[in-house]
């Protein structure tokens, strides 16, 4: 059976949808939707292109496997028995160019109770035996994964296996588990809900972890883990910026983007004990072989206000007694 | 100009604006000066390496305007000449192996490198009067194409070259010859001539190594030095001018690691300079590279307090008018110049340079009084590199 996850589902298109179909007790037709879609709201994709009515299809199925939408004769309507979908009904403020934090988190709860996502993608950050958790379990235990491209009897595919358990691992050689593990599932997790993110290491290859969706700025346990890690013997001690994030984000299960501010913060408040080290861009993608590779890597680093891409942080020992 | 100087008890600004790579005049005796801390690694890593066998590579560490430039230069210029090393320098070489060779020929030039190697193998062509050769090189390269002796000159140098111990593979033996013999034609060097393979090339294909070897040995005996040492700047910034493919970048690493397997069994130093990115990441691609292979790499400590100080006065001092009057070393600074500048100022080579030289810049142009005020510092200080604003917490 082929899977159902698709990276193109925008997860504020689906918020409208269900928006546009709750108006509608009695339910909405495919056809409805797609006249709702493209001629009335007029729905974009990321790149700004119209929706297709085959978008339209994978936002209206999405919905149906995440079990917000069921259908009944013909006509799709609310599933607002379920658990969480009245929440939902709630929660959702149509319109916004974004997703709430409120709206974020309980989408996030339709996927990852998800079934098919589970089995194909979730699990594989679990600890071994706990195959019942919720958002919070995967938030709290949740284990870092890796993917990365394997030659494999002479085709590429990709291999997904859990760093803490090297047993547990998946192997992904068909186009439809690609589309639908690491630029579905992978994808809404990371980009479109922020409860997991990831950062490209040259010699391991994408590091995944499950974080928090909320948190403090600066974020006072990276503050701690700074503060001891600033050596007292030597004047100054030079971090890199990628090793800090691939330890203490899965570790404190913080984003990419929360423990750089953190550090961005330190930065800005003690700048005279923090010099930050760019790096040359192209050494920074070196073994990136597209456009899309490249943007993939450079999202692993912090990038200054001038846009440089800062790779390193030397900090000065009084940064510990000041800090 | 000078007279704006005057004032400032200074004949020239000893700092320039984009402090990057050696200054004209370091010092008074125009020898470059490095901090201990930086030179004595260095020292310790060529003493130990010149008396015992094994990798000769070493991998200088440090961000931008950390220095790097600069200590590659003072090894150029200072350290390695004293231990008759001859050192060569090279600025983002390319990807490949023939890159280098390239890189390495065009510095020395084709015409100047056949007539040493000539000179030292001094050929000697049978059933030829000596006076038709003449004395110079180009005389005997005209005499050898008049006569059509061509193929007898490459045989008679092919022949010295593997009694001086420079090639021991007959191919390399030759290609060498031709390198000199044909040097009349064309007395300067392609790119083609060393991408192995293609025709005409100067290294013969699949032994591009034992031809760069001999090239090495051969400098090394015509220079008249102990070893050769390759300097090779700004590593990572090879993959700026194109983007390079997985697989060419991993022809990179394999250029590195053939020139250093060459260190191993020639007498052949290499100083490569990186930022610690690149450090990172070449570890991490070839693990071996710097582990086990560049079995020494040291990262170059930010300036210390008293480093600073050092850095700025023996620059001051060098641009002192001959008839010193008895000032402060550190003047038209004041004396707790370094007291005065924020710490991630001072610490960094470039940005210590680049403050001072707006700071006498301006002054000199401008009448500013000397010496100069700690706030006179500061504005320059937050006009170069800002402070950030500082952002309030948020949830």
């Amino acid at each position: 059976m082929a899977l159902w996850m698709r990276g193109s589902v925008s997860f504020v298109a689906l918020r409208e949808l269900i928006a546009y179909i709750a108006q509608h007790p009695e339910g909405v037709r495919t056809k409805e939707m797609e006249t709702w879609a493209r001629e009335k709201v007029r729905l974009r994709t990321q790149s700004g292109k119209l929706v297709s009515k085959t978008t339209v299809y994978h936002y209206r199925n999405t919905l149906r496997h995440l079990g917000i939408l069921v259908v009944a004769n013909g006509r799709y309507q609310v599933a607002r028995e379920r658990p969480f979908v009245l929440q939902l009904l709630e929660a959702i403020r149509p319109g916004t160019p974004k997703l709430s934090l409120q709206e974020r988190e309980l989408f996030a709860r339709f996927v990852i109770q998800n079934p098919d996502c589970r089995e194909y993608f979730f699990d594989l950050f679990m600890p071994e035996g706990l195959t019942d958790y919720d958002l919070e379990v995967f938030l709290e235990k949740g284990q870092p994964v890796v993917w990365r491209r394997v030659e494999l009897e002479g085709k590429r595919v990709e291999e997904l296996y859990n760093v803490e358990q090297n047993k547990k691992q998946r192997l992904i050689r068909s186009e439809d588990e690609r589309q639908a593990l690491l630029y579905g599932v992978r994808y809404w997790a990371r980009n479109e809900l922020g409860f997991m993110d990831e950062i490209f290491l040259e010699a391991i290859g994408g590091l995944m972890f499950p974080v928090y969706l909320r948190g403090p700025v600066p974020d006072p346990s990276i503050l701690n883990a700074l503060r001891e890690a600033i050596s007292a013997q030597e004047e100054w001690t030079t971090f890199s910026l990628r090793k800090l994030a691939a330890t203490w984000g899965p570790r404190y299960r913080l984003s990419l983007d929360r423990l750089y501010d953190t550090l961005e913060w330190v930065y800005r408040k003690f700048s005279r004990y923090v010099v930050l080290i760019p790096t040359s861009e192209s050494f920074a993608t070196l073994t990136a072989t597209s456009h899309q590779v490249e943007k993939y890597h450079l999202r692993g680093y912090y990038q200054d206000e001038n846009g440089r891409y800062i790779s390193h942080m030397r900090v000065h020992r009084k940064l510990k007694e000041v800090m | 100009m000078t007279g704006e100087f005057t004032r400032l008890n200074l004949r020239y600004n000893p700092f320039e604006p984009a402090a990057s790579g050696m200054p004209i005049m370091p010092t008074v005796d125009r020898r470059p000066w490095v901090p201990e801390r930086w030179a004595s690694p260095l020292q310790r890593f060529l003493d130990e390496m010149q008396r015992t066998q094994g990798t000769k590579a070493f991998a200088i560490l440090g961000e931008y305007g950390s220095g790097k430039t600069y200590l590659l230069r003072w090894l150029e210029q200072e350290e390695l000449p004293k231990r008759r090393i001859r050192a060569f320098f090279f600025d983002n070489p390319g990807v490949q192996f023939y890159d280098l060779a390239n890189a390495l020929m065009r510095q020395l030039g084709r015409e100047e490198f056949a007539k040493a190697l000539w000179e030292f193998l001094s050929p000697r062509l049978p059933g030829f009067q000596s006076s038709l050769f003449g004395n110079t090189f180009q005389e005997w390269l005209r005499t050898v194409k008049k006569h059509r002796r061509q193929e007898d000159a490459i045989r008679e140098l092919s022949r010295k070259i593997q009694e001086k111990g420079i090639a021991n593979i007959r191919e390399i033996q030759y290609k060498l010859a031709r390198l000199i013999v044909e040097t009349y034609e064309r007395p300067y060097f392609e790119y083609k001539d060393f991408v192995a393979g293609r025709r005409g090339a100067l290294v013969p294909e699949k032994e591009e190594a034992p031809f760069f070897a001999s090239i090495l040995r051969a400098l090394r005996l015509i220079g008249g030095a102990e070893s050769v040492a390759f300097l090779i700047d700004e590593f990572e910034e090879v993959s700026l001018q194109k983007q390079l493919t997985k697989r060419q970048a991993h022809e990179y690493l394999a250029t590195m690691k053939r020139l250093i397997n060459l260190t191993e069994r020639e007498q052949f130093w290499i100083f490569v300079a990186m930022t610690p990115q690149a450090a990172e990441i070449t570890e991490q691609l070839e693990p071996a590279l710097l582990e086990e292979r560049f079995i020494t790499h040291g990262r170059i400590p930010p300036l210390n307090a008293e480093e600073a100080k050092e850095l700025v006065t023996n620059r001051l001092a060098a641009a002192r008018p001959e008839q010193n009057a008895h000032v402060d070393s550190l003047f038209p600074f004041p004396k707790n110049l370094v007291e005065l500048l924020r710490e991630d100022i001072y610490s960094s080579p470039r940005r210590l340079v680049k403050v001072c030289s707006v700071a006498v810049g301006r002054a000199a142009s401008e009448e500013i009084p000397a010496p100069f005020t700690a706030e006179y510092l500061e504005q320059i200080q937050e006009e170069l590199y800002p402070r950030p604003a500082q952002d309030a917490p948020s949830s």
